[in-house]
C-alpha cells in the first residue's frame, strides 16, 4: 500500500532530478489569474464567517457544471481568508479545501484539498468512491475535513511549491493516479483491475525543462495489478521537442482542472453534457489545444480522465513512445511496441497538423512479448504516412519490416530511453534496407486519422509474424475481396532495398520501386492490377471489370502493348522505366519538390484508360483487330503471349507478326528480335515414361521413402499452378500429397514427395495433376499413373539393443545386483517373518 | 530388541541398494520431468536469492525442497544436480525408512512388525519411485510420517512433554506445508476425514451420537490449526502458493463438467497401455501392489467389525493407521473422479497412492504379523508359508525396482538420455540460439535440457517434445529415440532434404532447408 509519504518520498526522488525552477512561494499568488470562460475573477463571491464547527468560507456562483446554481465553497484553513469581494485575492490553493457542488444540492461532487509539504504543494482530488454519487465532507473544530476516503483518486505535486506564477502555469509537476481514471492510453485493458485503495494506478511526471510554462515531456507509467507478463502498455512517453503545446484553456478556477462530457468508462449515464463549441475532453488531446488534464463527470462525481499533458498525437512536432517494457527513472531504456510515433510539419506551415507521421513498432531482440522472446532479432513494422498536397489528407503510405536494431538512447534530465531521435527519424526509416515494403497511395478525397494510413493488403502483422520470422514459407493470403475503394497499393515482401519511389511514365502515378503487384480498387466493378514481370518495375497494367470486360498493357523490351477485346496495338518505343526516382519525402525541400514533380508530370487521360495511356508514346505502331492476349511472359530476350484469333483478323503496321489470313485459334507470338508465330497448343502435361518410381526400392514401414516423377508439358502453352498429387491408399489410412508448380510450354518439370508408411503392407500411389488451363486426365491414363509398393515391416526393436543403449557400461554389475537385490530381500524376508512368527504375543488387537 | 535393530538396519542397507540400483541402472543418466523442473527452481532460487519473485522459474507449492537443497548444496559443495541425481536417492532412503520405522513402531506398537511394514514400503514402486526421483515427495512423506509419530507419542503425555510434542508437531507441519502446500492439505484433509470415520464409528459402538473423545478431536484442532498456517503460509509467507486456489477452482469447474455433462476429460489410465510393452507386464510389475490393497483392505474390514462390534478398544492412539488408511483411501478414490475430469494432468491418484501405500503396508503389517504368530500352524504349513513368501519376495523386489526405475526393455516410458543424445543438446545449447528443436515422441529428451539449461536456456533455444510441428525448424536425430518410435509405432520426424548441421555418429541434428530469405 503506498501511504501518503511515500507518495512524498518518492516526488522528492523526482525533483532531485528536475532542473531547478527556484522561487518563493507566495500567498495569494494566483492573483492576477487568467481566468477561464467557465469561471472569471468576476464570478459572483460570497463571504460567510466562521459559524458553528464550519470555519471561514466563501461561496463562488459558477456554472462550472452547466448549472447556474453551481457553486465552490473554499474553506479557509490557514487563516488568511478575507473578504475582498473575489474570491481570486480571498481563497488560496495552498492551504483551503475547495468544495465543488454541482446543480447547488449542498453537496460535494469534487473536493480539492490542498496542502503545503515541506517546499512542495499537493493537492489531493477526492471524488466519490462509495458510489452515493457525493463526496464526504464534515466539519470538526472549525475545520473541514474530508469524509469521503483517507485515499484520494488524485494526488497532484508541485514540488517547486507553485501552481501559477508570473502568468505561467506550474508544468514540473508529479500525479499519483489511483482508482478507475482513464490516465493512460490502453487502461480499458486493465479497466476492472483499477481500485482506489492506496495502491498507485498510474503515476505521471510532467516537466518544463525551460520554465516557459507549456510542458515539454510527459512520463506516464501505467502500474495496475497485472501479471508481469500481460501485454498491457507501462510506459508512456510523450515529448514536444518545439516546446509549443497549447496554454490550457476551459479551466474551472485551478488551471489543471476541467470537465468530462462523457460519463467514465463503466458508467452509463441518462444525463448528457454537451460540450461548448471548441471544448474538449478525453484522455488524448486534440489538435492545437490543450484541455484541462483532470476532468470531472459531474453527474456521478467521478474523475473521468486524467488527459494528457504533452500531446501525443495532436500536434505537428511532437512524438511518443507507448511501451509495454517499462522503462524510466531508475529502470531502463528500452522500450518496445510503438517505439517512436513521430510527426513532423514538412510544410512548416505551422498549422497545428502533421504532413508526415511515421509510428514504428519495434520488439527488440529476443524481446519476451514477441512470440515469447523466440525470435532472436530486432523486428519493426513502420508505417509512413504523408500529405503530400497539404490539405489535411493523407495522400501516401509506405509500411515497411525489418529487422534493424534500435540503439541510439535519447537522454532526459531524469531517464534515457532507447529510441531513434526524432530528427533522424525520416533519414533512419528511408536510408534503411527493409525485408517488405507496401506502398498505399490515397486516391480518394478526404482521408484523415490522428495516425495516417492504416489500410494494408499485405496483412502486415501476419507477414511479420509468420513470414519475416521465417516460421513460414508462405505469405499470408491477400484480402482482395475486402480492399477498400479508393485505395492504391503495390508491395514487396522480399524488398532487401531501402524504400524508392518512382514516378511512372506510363500512368503518371507514384509507384514503389522493385515493387512485385500492386492493386487498386477504382469502384465497386473495376479493378486495376499492376504486376512485375521482370525488373524493378510495374510492366503490367490490368484492368478488370465485373462485366467481363478487361485491357491490358505492358511494357516489355523496348514495346508498349496494349491489348483488350477488340484487338492488339503494339508501338515499338523505348520508354523509360521511370521519369523520377526519390525516396519518400523527408524534409520540408524533398516534400515541396516531390509536389512540383508530380505536376511537371501530370496525366492527361483517365487514370483508367490504359488505351490512352499506350498511345501517349510516339514510335511505329502495329495494331491488329478481333485478336485477344490471353498470356503473356517476358523471356530472356524478348516476350512471349499467347493469342486468340478470330476470323477476319486485320492487321496494320509497319511491323508485327504476320497475323492475317491465320485461321482462327491461338497462336503463340514471341518476340526475341523478331515476331515468329506458331500455333499454340494446349497445355498438356504428360508423366514422361519410365519416371515414375520410387526409393529405396524396398521401403519399410515407419520409414521415410521418397516418390519421384517428371512431367513434361507437351503443349505450347504455359500452364501456371499446376496441382501435382500423390494420392495413397493402402492397409491404414489413406495419404494424399500435393505440390504446386509451373510448367511451360514444352518444357518439363520433376515432382517429388517424401512419405512415410505407417504400416506395412501393398499401398498403391497414383499421380495426378490438375490446372484450370489443363484438361482433366482421362480414365484411361490413370493406370498409367500408378504404382504399387510392398512396403515391409518395420525393424523390430530386440532388447538387448534396448539394454545397451539404455547403458553402454555395467549390464553384468546389473544383473548382479538385481539378483542380489531379489535374494537378499528373500533372505531378509524370511528373518523378518521369522521374527515376528517368534513375538512373544500378538500385539495390540485386544485392548478390549 | 537388538535383533530387531539388527534386522532394521539390514533393511536400509537393502534400501541403500535399491538406490544404488536406480542411480546405476542408466549409469546417472536418469531425468523425468518432476526432477528437471524442480532442479530448475533450485537453481533460480541459488541465483537469485530469493523465494519472493523468481524471475526464473518458480515452484507455486511451496519452497522447502529447494531450501533443503540449497542448504545442502552449500554445505556439501555438491552442484544441485549431483545431488538431484546422485545422492538424494540414497538419503531419500534413509529418510523414507527411519521415518517410517519410528512410525510404525509407534502404531504397530512392536518394532518387528515396524521392520516388516518398512521392508514392505520398498516392494511398492509407486512410493519408491517418487522417493527415488528428484521431487518434494521424498521430503513431503517423511514429514508427515514424523509428524503421525510425534503427534501419537504426545497421545497422553503429560502437560510439558505435550507442549514440547506440540511445539515439534506444527514445525514438522508447517515444513510440510513449506515443502508443499497441496499435499500438505491432503494431509490435513486426510486427518478431517479420520475424524469422521472415528465418529461414525463411536456411533455404531455406543448407538447413538457422541462428542468425540478427547484424543479424537485433537484432529479437529489440528485440522483447524493446519489451516490456518495453510492460509498464513499462502497469503503472507509465499503469495505463489496463491495459484493452488485456482487450481482448486480448476478443479470444480472441470468436476461440474464431468459430473454434470458425464464428458470424460481425461484419460487417466490409457498408461497402462502406451506406457508398457504389453499388458501382462504391468501387472506383473504391480502384483505387490494389488496384494497390498487387496489384503490391506480385508484387514481394514476386519478391524472395522472388531471395532464396531466392540472387540477392540477404540482410541486414537490404538486406531490412528486404521483411521487415516481411510482418510486417504477415500480421497484417492476421490482422485480417480478428477483424474477423469483432466485435472491436474490427470494423474492425482498416481500422487496419493504412495502415501496411502504406507498405511495400507501398516493394516498388511498387522495382518501378516498375526498370521505369523499364529501358534496353531503345522509345520507344513509354515514351510510352504516361508517357501512361498521367499519366491514372491524376490518377484516383489525385482518387480519394484524394475518398475521404479522404468525399465527401458520393459517400459515405453524411458527416463534415460544416452551420452550422445547429452552431447547433441550441449552443441545445441552453444552453437543455436532462439531456435525450436524437436527432441522426441515426448518429454524423455527436453526434459534433459530443462535439467541442464534450466527453464530458460541462455541461448534463448525451445527444446520441445511430443508432435513434431510441421513449422518445427530444426530436429535431433536420435537413434535411440528411432529405436523407440519403432517400439512405439512411430515414425521420426522426416528430414529428407534437410541440412545435417552435426552428427556425432548416433545423433544427428538436422535444420530445415530455407524456403524464404527470411528463414535461417
Amino acid at each position: 500500500m503506498m501511504t501518503p509519504m511515500r507518495f512524498r518520498l518518492l516526488s522528492l526522488g523526482w525533483v532531485m532530478t528536475l532542473i531547478a525552477l527556484p522561487g518563493p512561494v507566495q500567498a495569494k499568488e494566483h492573483s492576477g489569474l487568467d481566468v477561464s470562460p467557465l469561471c472569471d475573477n468576476a464570478s459572483p463571491t460570497e463571504y460567510i464567517p466562521a459559524s458553528g464547527a464550519q470555519p471561514i468560507h466563501l461561496i463562488i456562483h459558477c456554472a462550472f457544471a452547466g448549472d447556474e446554481a453551481d457553486q465552490v465553497l473554499v474553506y479557509d484553513r490557514d487563516d488568511d481568508m478575507l473578504d475582498t469581494g473575489q474570491w481570486s485575492t480571498s481563497a488560496d490553493f495552498d492551504h483551503d479545501l475547495w468544495a465543488f457542488d454541482a446543480g447547488g444540492d449542498g453537496t460535494a461532487n469534487l473536493i480539492l484539498d490542498f496542502q503545503p509539504e515541506g517546499a512542495a504543494l499537493v493537492a489531493r482530488v477526492y471524488d466519490d468512491q462509495n458510489g452515493d454519487g457525493r463526496v464526504g465532507l464534515d466539519f470538526k473544530n472549525g475545520r473541514a475535513l474530508v469524509t469521503e476516503s483517507q485515499n484520494p483518486t488524485v494526488w497532484i505535486i508541485a514540488n517547486e511549491g507553485w501552481w501559477l506564477r508570473d502568468g505561467k502555469t506550474n508544468f514540473n509537476l508529479d500525479l499519483v493516479v489511483d482508482g478507475p481514471v482513464e490516465a493512460a492510453f490502453g487502461s480499458e485493458l486493465y479497466w476492472d483491475r483499477l481500485k482506489t485503495d492506496g495502491r498507485p494506478d498510474f503515476e505521471a511526471h510532467v516537466r518544463d525543462t525551460n520554465g516557459d510554462g507549456r510542458p515539454d515531456y510527459e512520463l506516464i507509467q501505467a502500474m495496475p495489478d497485472v501479471p508481469e507478463s500481460a501485454g498491457i502498455l507501462r510506459t508512456e512517453l510523450m515529448v514536444n521537442p518545439q516546446g509549443n503545446e497549447p496554454l490550457i484553456t476551459n479551466f474551472i478556477l485551478w488551471p489543471y482542472l476541467g470537465t468530462s462530457y462523457a460519463p467514465p468508462r463503466g458508467f452509463e449515464s441518462t444525463e448528457a453534457l454537451e460540450p461548448p463549441p471548441g471544448v474538449t475532453y478525453g484522455f488524448v488531446k486534440d489538435y492545437d489545444s490543450s484541455f484541462p488534464p483532470i476532468q470531472v463527470w459531474w453527474p456521478d462525481s467521478r474523475v473521468a480522465y486524467v488527459g494528457e499533458f504533452v500531446a501525443s498525437r495532436g500536434n505537428e512536432n511532437n512524438w511518443f513512445v507507448y511501451s509495454i517494457q517499462r522503462f524510466g527513472p531508475g529502470l531502463g531504456a528500452d522500450a518496445n511496441f510503438e517505439n517512436p510515433f513521430a510527426f513532423y510539419d514538412l510544410a512548416t506551415d505551422d498549422d497545428g497538423l502533421p504532413e508526415l507521421q511515421i509510428r514504428v513498432e519495434y520488439n527488440g531482440a529476443g524481446d519476451p512479448f514477441f512470440q515469447n522472446g523466440s525470435f532472436a532479432q530486432p523486428i519493426q513494422i513502420v508505417r509512413y504516412s504523408w500529405d503530400q498536397a497539404n490539405g489535411q489528407n493523407w495522400d501516401f503510405k509506405l509500411e515497411l519490416i525489418g529487422r534493424h536494431p534500435i540503439e541510439t538512447i535519447v537522454p532526459f534530465p531524469d531517464f534515457s530511453v532507447q529510441t531513434v531521435p526524432y530528427a533522424n527519424l525520416p533519414e533512419w526509416v528511408t536510408s534503411q534496407a527493409w525485408d517488405s515494403a507496401e506502398l498505399v497511395a490515397v486516391e480518394k478525397p478526404d482521408y484523415w486519422t490522428t495516425e495516417g494510413v492504416y489500410e494494408s493488403l499485405a496483412s502486415t502483422l501476419t507477414t511479420r509474424d509468420q513470414y519475416i520470422t521465417g516460421l513460414t514459407n508462405t505469405l499470408p493470403a491477400l484480402d482482395v475481396a475486402n480492399w477498400p475503394i479508393g485505395f492504391r497499393t503495390e508491395y514487396n515482401t522480399v524488398l532487401q532495398a531501402p524504400p524508392r519511389l518512382y514516378l511512372s511514365p506510363v500512368d503518371h502515378k507514384l509507384h514503389l520501386l522493385n515493387a512485385q503487384a500492386g492493386l487498386w480498387k477504382l469502384d465497386e466493378g473495376r479493378v486495376m492490377k499492376y504486376a512485375n514481370l521482370g525488373g524493378d518495375y510495374v510492366n503490367h497494367w490490368a484492368l478488370r471489370e465485373a462485366t467481363g470486360s478487361m485491357a491490358d498493357l505492358y511494357l516489355a523490351a523496348g514495346h508498349v502493348i496494349y491489348a483488350d477485346e477488340t484487338g492488339v496495338l503494339i508501338i515499338r518505343a523505348d520508354v523509360a522505366p521511370a521519369l523520377l526516382t526519390v525516396p519518400p519525402p523527408r524534409t520540408h525541400t524533398e516534400w515541396t519538390r516531390l509536389s512540383a514533380d508530380i505536376e511537371r508530370y501530370p496525366a492527361t487521360f483517365a487514370a483508367d484508360d490504359l488505351k490512352a495511356m499506350a498511345q501517349q508514346f510516339e514510335g511505329p505502331r502495329f495494331s491488329v483487330t478481333n485478336a485477344t492476349v490471353q498470356s503473356f511472359r517476358l523471356t530472356p530476350k524478348g516476350f512471349r503471349l499467347v493469342a486468340a484469333l478470330r476470323s477476319d483478323v486485320t492487321s496494320t503496321g509497319s511491323f508485327g507478326p504476320l497475323l492475317e489470313g491465320l485461321p482462327p485459334g491461338k497462336y503463340v507470338i514471341s518476340y526475341e528480335g523478331d515476331f515468329t508465330v506458331q500455333p499454340a497448343t494446349p497445355a498438356q502435361p504428360e508423366l514422361q515414361p519410365g519416371t515414375l518410381r520410387i526409393s529405396p526400392d524396398s521401403p519399410r514401414a515407419l520409414e521415410p521413402m521418397q516418390i519421384e516423377a517428371v512431367l513434361n508439358n507437351v503443349g505450347q502453352e504455359d500452364v501456371a499452378d499446376l496441382l501435382v498429387q500423390a494420392r495413397i491408399t493402402g492397409p491404414e489410412a489413406a495419404a494424399v500429397l500435393t505440390t504446386t508448380l509451373t510448367l511451360f510450354g514444352g518444357q518439363s518439370a520433376p515432382v517429388r514427395f517424401t512419405w512415410t508408411p505407417s504400416a506395412p503392407g501393398e499401398w498403391r500411389i497414383a499421380l495426378s495433376w490438375e490446372a484450370k488451363e489443363v484438361r482433366p486426365l482421362p480414365v484411361s491414363a490413370l493406370s498409367a499413373l500408378q504404382i504399387t509398393v510392398n512396403v515391409a515391416q518395420p525393424v523390430q526393436p530386440n532388447l538387448a539393443l534396448i539394454a545397451h543403449v539404455s547403458n553402454l557400461n555395467q549390464p553384468s554389475w546389473l544383473m548382479t545386483l538385481l539378483i542380489a537385490l531379489g535374494l537378499s530381500a528373500a533372505t531378509l524376508a524370511l528373518l523378518i517373518t521369522r521374527s515376528v512368527g517368534q513375538r512373544p504375543s500378538p500385539p495390540d488387537e485386544s485392548h478390549g | 530388541m537388538h535383533f530387531s535393530r539388527g534386522l532394521f538396519a539390514l533393511v536400509v542397507i537393502y534400501g541403500l541398494a535399491v538406490a544404488s540400483y536406480f542411480v546405476t541402472r542408466y549409469d546417472r543418466q536418469w531425468m523425468e520431468g518432476d526432477t528437471a523442473r524442480i532442479t530448475a527452481t533450485i537453481e533460480t532460487l541459488q541465483a537469485e536469492g530469493t523465494l519472493s519473485a523468481p524471475q526464473g522459474v518458480a515452484y507455486t507449492h511451496g519452497y522447502g525442497y529447494q531450501v533443503v537443497s540449497m542448504a545442502l548444496s552449500a554445505a556439501t559443495g555438491l552442484d544441485p544436480q549431483v545431488l538431484q541425481t546422485q545422492v538424494y536417492p540414497f538419503l531419500a532412503v534413509l529418510g523414507l525408512a527411519l521415518a517410517a520405522f519410528a512410525f510404525f513402531s509407534r502404531v504397530l506398537n512392536d518394532q518387528r512388525l515396524a521392520t516388516l511394514a518398512t521392508f514392505l514400503l520398498f516392494f511398492q514402486p509407486d512410493l519408491l519411485f517418487v522417493t527415488l526421483r528428484g521431487s518434494h515427495e521424498k521430503l513431503s512423506w517423511p514429514l508427515m510420517l514424523i509428524a503421525l509419530t510425534l503427534l501419537h507419542r504426545s497421545l497422553g503425555q503429560p502437560a510439558r512433554s505435550l507442549t514440547v510434542h506440540l511445539v515439534l508437531f506444527y514445525l514438522t507441519l508447517f515444513a510440510m506445508i513449506a515443502t508443499n502446500v497441496f499435499f500438505a492439505s491432503t494431509f490435513l484433509v486426510a486427518m478431517l476425514v479420520s475424524l469422521g470415520v472415528g465418529m461414525l464409528v463411536l456411533t455404531l459402538r455406543r448407538r447413538r451420537w457422541v462428542r468425540p473423545p478427547a484424543d479424537l478431536g485433537r484432529l479437529i484442532y489440528i485440522s483447524a490449526s493446519g489451516g490456518i498456517l495453510v492460509y498464513l503460509f499462502m497469503t503472507y509467507l509465499y503469495p505463489l502458493a496463491l495459484s493452488n486456489l485456482r487450481l482448486l477452482r480448476t478443479i470444480g469447474d472441470q468436476l461440474s463438467v464431468f459430473l454434470l455433462d458425464f464428458e470424460i476429460l481425461g484419460q487417466p489410465y490409457d498408461y497402462i497401455a502406451l506406457g508398457w510393452v504389453n499388458a501382462p507386464t504391468y501387472w506383473g510389475l504391480t502384483l505387490f501392489t494389488w496384494l497390498l490393497l487387496s489384503v490391506s483392505l480385508i484387514e481394514w474390514l476386519w478391524r472395522a467389525k472388531r471395532l464396531a462390534t466392540r472387540s477392540e478398544r477404540f482410541g486414537l492412539r490404538e486406531m490412528l493407521d486404521w483411521l487415516l488408511y481411510a482418510g486417504f483411501a477415500i480421497q484417492v478414490l476421490l482422485s480417480v473422479v478428477v483424474d477423469f475430469a483432466g485435472v491436474l494432468g490427470a494423474n492425482l491418484q498416481l500422487r496419493l497412492v504412495p502415501v496411502f501405500t504406507i498405511f495400507a503396508v501398516a493394516m498388511l503389517a498387522r495382518g501378516l504379523g498375526r498370521w505369523l504368530a499364529w501358534p496353531g500352524q503345522p509345520d507344513w504349513l509354515r514351510g510352504v508359508t516361508w517357501g512361498l513368501t521367499g519366491l514372491l519376495v524376490i518377484w516383489f523386489a525385482g518387480a519394484s525396482v524394475l518398475k521404479a526405475s522404468n525399465e527401458a526393455t520393459l517400459s515405453n516410458k524411458w527416463i534415460f538420455s544416452t551420452p550422445a543424445e547429452a552431447a547433441t543438446l550441449h552443441w545445441a545449447e552453444q552453437h543455436l540460439t532462439h531456435v525450436t528443436l524437436w527432441t522426441s515422441f515426448d518429454e524423455r529428451l527436453s526434459v534433459v535440457a530443462l535439467f541442464y539449461y534450466g527453464d530458460r536456456p541462455a541461448s534463448g533455444n525451445t527444446y520441445t517434445g511430443f508432435k513434431f510441428d510441421l513449422t518445427d525448424r530444426y530436429v535431433l536425430y536420435s537413434e535411440t529415440e528411432h529405436l523407440r518410435g519403432l517400439r512405439l509405432n512411430l515414425a521420426m520426424p522426416v528430414v529428407v532434404d534437410w541440412n545435417r548441421i552435426y552428427d556425432n555418429g548416433d545423433v544427428q541434428l538436422y535444420h530445415r532447408r530455407p524456403q524464404t530469405p527470411y528463414q535461417h
